[in-house]
């Protein structure tokens, strides 16, 4: 099969039969995993973005009920709010731990349907599920190396996403991984 | 008819404003236009183009746009330059994405590990703290910005000196290391000569003139402007030295800037006298004479460059000079044949030192120089805007430069002196300097030459244009074609900026 096929609002949905032996050639799947220390210094810098002008989101917030506050907020078919927030469960569920399950948990126990657009909707759903896009699987795959260019590529391909959707998205994933690895290193010691 | 529009708490860099300014300004209609941050300074230069400032009210905070000509098409030009603003046509659509540039040092440093040196170029009251921040963290400094407090310079300075870390600057334009230019600097060849300057324009006129005589440069190191003042005492200026003296790759020491402070030309001096290797000393407009035990003393820069590049050849340091001085005849033939001139000298510099020795020269042969930074206090201009007798101004200055583009990227408020200097009856010549290389105007002598003409139409031959190009044929906007274009407008090009202030001189003395 080599185009999708045509439908209209009202036809029944049927099975797509698959090829037998397919080439999966992207992967969604947010394996688990956590940056090099190298790039903590940029992580940091990152949830600042969140303060630019257009973004006006706040840097840290203090709370689950407050990042659920997020929701919504911003103009676009993703709210730089939903945005953040999908930044930030990509973060947790990479560096996955008890802890940001927890969290994770409570986001969605907080979290109520038709506060946002579909395609927000979706997106974070996706990544609740442990799923992403081809982007942001490119920074963390970086993210977990030690080459420069392949850091900056990938964080500059994201943050010119949208108009700001990309900034959004990386403060938000920058303070996902600023809580993440404070609880592994409060295991730790 | 004229519009002005305040738009408070709004930002943009000066490149953004000056390329927004120029596609207005080239709508039909449009007689001039302008985008501006509302400093003092700027207000001043929207009054002296002839806008009316009393209608708004304006913080140095808040951008102005200011527009005149067809009163049918202003309010579209104040329009399109808001568009222009939000989206700059200029900016490429699509196309491969940029790499993110880090935001913090922090960031940068873990992107850059290895690096040793930091440049700096943000507003002067922050800077002296982000040096600092960067000396901390193992940093050298080049210390582009300016307006840094001189307490906070000298608290900079000795912790560099602690650490044994260079900062160069504050109000470093230009730097080279191992043959390698930051900021504005000329491409010339890699050499044995290294040179320590206040760094700016002296340090790109020895350069350039060095490599115009075949001579390369391995290491500019510019310490800024104050450091040789007492209060600073010349730290960097002393390490500078110190560390070129010690390096064997290095065969001639140059040492170029304004007269020091006595107590740190004497250290200067003891420090050099110990060394194995010649050095030369260029202190523009200097008392000190007479060349000791392989210490070479100048008062000009092309004669500094030409000296040290006489000891570089292993050539005679008497003939170099014997050749400036047969240049110096042929200067009064051509004065000889294009002069005299009647009335007064005006130059619109650039370059601070490039100004410094112009000043020094036209002294000596005209008599009193005003200035905005003139030689004696008792010359200051009243209004830097407003030219009395012999004056030579420096447009880099701080009052120039605060919100606005630096005269050797911006040109434009040099190329409208010309002629409001055109309409003086008593004006005889006109002097400028066009600096070129990395990070100038990408065309100066275009936009330059265009003033010339329009000021000729005033003044017709009443006025003498002379100018010197501190470049070479290599740098991006070529030396030679910028010569063409200014000599194309009747503009008189010598070969230095000591010639051309000669020449000036020359036309008007006789």
């Amino acid at each position: 099969m080599t185009e999708l096929p045509c439908v209209s609002e009202g036809d029944e949905l049927f099975s797509i039969p698959l090829p037998e032996a397919g080439t999966i050639v992207f992967d969604p799947v947010i394996k688990p995993g956590m940056p090099a220390s190298r790039w903590r210094p940029l992580l940091r810098e990152w949830i600042f973005l969140a303060c630019d002008p257009e973004l006006s989101l706040p840097a840290k917030p203090e709370s689950v009920e407050e990042i659920i506050t997020l929701l919504g907020l911003g103009p676009g078919h993703t709210p730089a709010g939903d945005d953040w927030i999908a930044g930030w469960v990509v973060a947790l569920r990479w560096c996955r731990s008890v802890r940001t399950d927890a969290l994770l948990d409570e986001f969605s126990a907080f979290r109520r349907e038709g506060v946002t657009t579909w395609l927000s909707e979706s997106i974070i759903s996706d990544a609740l599920e442990g799923r992403t896009w081809a982007r942001p699987l490119k920074l963390i795959e970086a993210l977990q190396g030690d080459f420069m260019r392949e850091v900056l590529d990938a964080a500059g391909a994201l943050s010119q996403w949208g108009h700001t959707s990309g900034r959004a998205w990386l403060a938000g994933f920058a303070s996902g991984l600023e809580t993440a690895l404070n609880h592994k290193k409060e295991i730790s010691t | 008819m004229q519009r002005l529009e305040v738009m408070p708490r709004t930002y943009y860099d000066s490149i953004t404003l000056m390329r927004v300014a120029k596609e207005i300004t080239g709508m039909e209609g449009i007689e001039n236009a302008s985008l501006s941050m509302g400093t003092e300074a700027n207000l001043r230069i929207l009054a002296a183009a002839g806008f009316d400032l009393s209608e708004i009210n304006v913080t140095p905070n808040d951008l102005v746009i200011a527009v005149s000509g067809e009163d049918a098409v202003l309010d579209e030009a104040l329009s399109k330059a808001k568009e222009y603003l939000a989206n700059p046509p200029w900016k490429k659509e699509g196309g491969k994405s940029e790499s993110y540039k880090p935001r913090s040092l922090d960031g940068a440093i873990s992107v850059l590990p290895e690096a040793n040196i930091a440049m700096i170029s943000v507003a002067g009251r922050y800077a002296g703290d982000v040096a600092l921040d960067c000396l901390h963290r193992g940093l050298n400094v080049m210390l582009y910005s300016d307006n840094v407090p001189l307490e906070k310079e000298i608290e900079i300075k000795k912790l560099a000196r602690e650490k044994g870390l260079f900062v160069m600057g504050p109000d470093c334009g230009t730097a080279i290391v191992r043959g390698v230019a930051m900021g504005m600097a000329n491409i010339c060849p890699t050499g044995p000569v290294s040179i320590v300057a206040a760094a700016g324009t002296g340090l790109q006129e020895v350069h350039v003139q060095l490599a115009k005589r075949g001579v390369g440069t391995l290491h500019g190191i510019g310490t800024g402007g104050r450091d040789v003042r007492a209060e600073v005492g010349g730290i960097m200026v002393e390490m500078a030295t110190e560390r070129l003296l010690e390096d064997d790759e290095v065969e001639v020491l140059v040492v170029i800037g304004k007269p020091p402070a006595p107590e740190v030309e004497k250290k200067i001096l003891e420090r050099i006298s110990r060394g194995d290797k010649p050095a030369v000393l260029g202190f523009i407009g200097g008392e000190s004479r007479g060349d000791r035990d392989g210490v070479y003393i100048c008062t000009e820069l092309e004669e500094t460059a030409a000296v040290a590049a006489a000891l570089a050849k292993g050539e005679d340091v008497a003939e170099a000079r014997k050749e400036l001085d047969s240049a110096e005849e042929s200067l009064r033939e051509l004065a000889g044949k294009h002069g005299p001139r009647k009335g007064w000298l005006r130059g619109l510099y650039s370059g601070g030192t490039l100004c410094y020795e112009a000043q020094v020269i036209a002294k000596e042969l005209l008599g009193p120089i005003h200035s905005n930074t003139p030689l004696k206090k008792d010359l200051k201009l009243e209004d830097s805007l407003t030219s009395v007798e012999h004056t030579i101004v420096d447009f880099g200055e701080d009052e120039f430069t605060q919100g606005r583009l630096h005269p050797m990227i911006d040109v434009s408020l040099r190329a409208g002196r010309f002629v409001e200097e055109a309409k003086d009856p008593g004006v005889g010549v006109i002097l400028f300097d066009v600096v070129i290389g990395y990070g100038c105007n990408p065309d100066p002598a275009r936009e330059l030459a265009e003033g010339v003409l329009k000021a000729k139409a005033v003044a017709g031959d009443r006025i003498a244009f002379v100018a010197s190009i501190c470049g070479t044929e290599t740098d991006p906007q070529n030396a030679a074609r910028q010569r063409s274009i200014l000599e194309d407008a009747g503009v008189l090009v010598c070969e230095s900026n000591a010639r051309a202030a000669r020449l000036a001189s020359y036309l008007l003395k006789g």
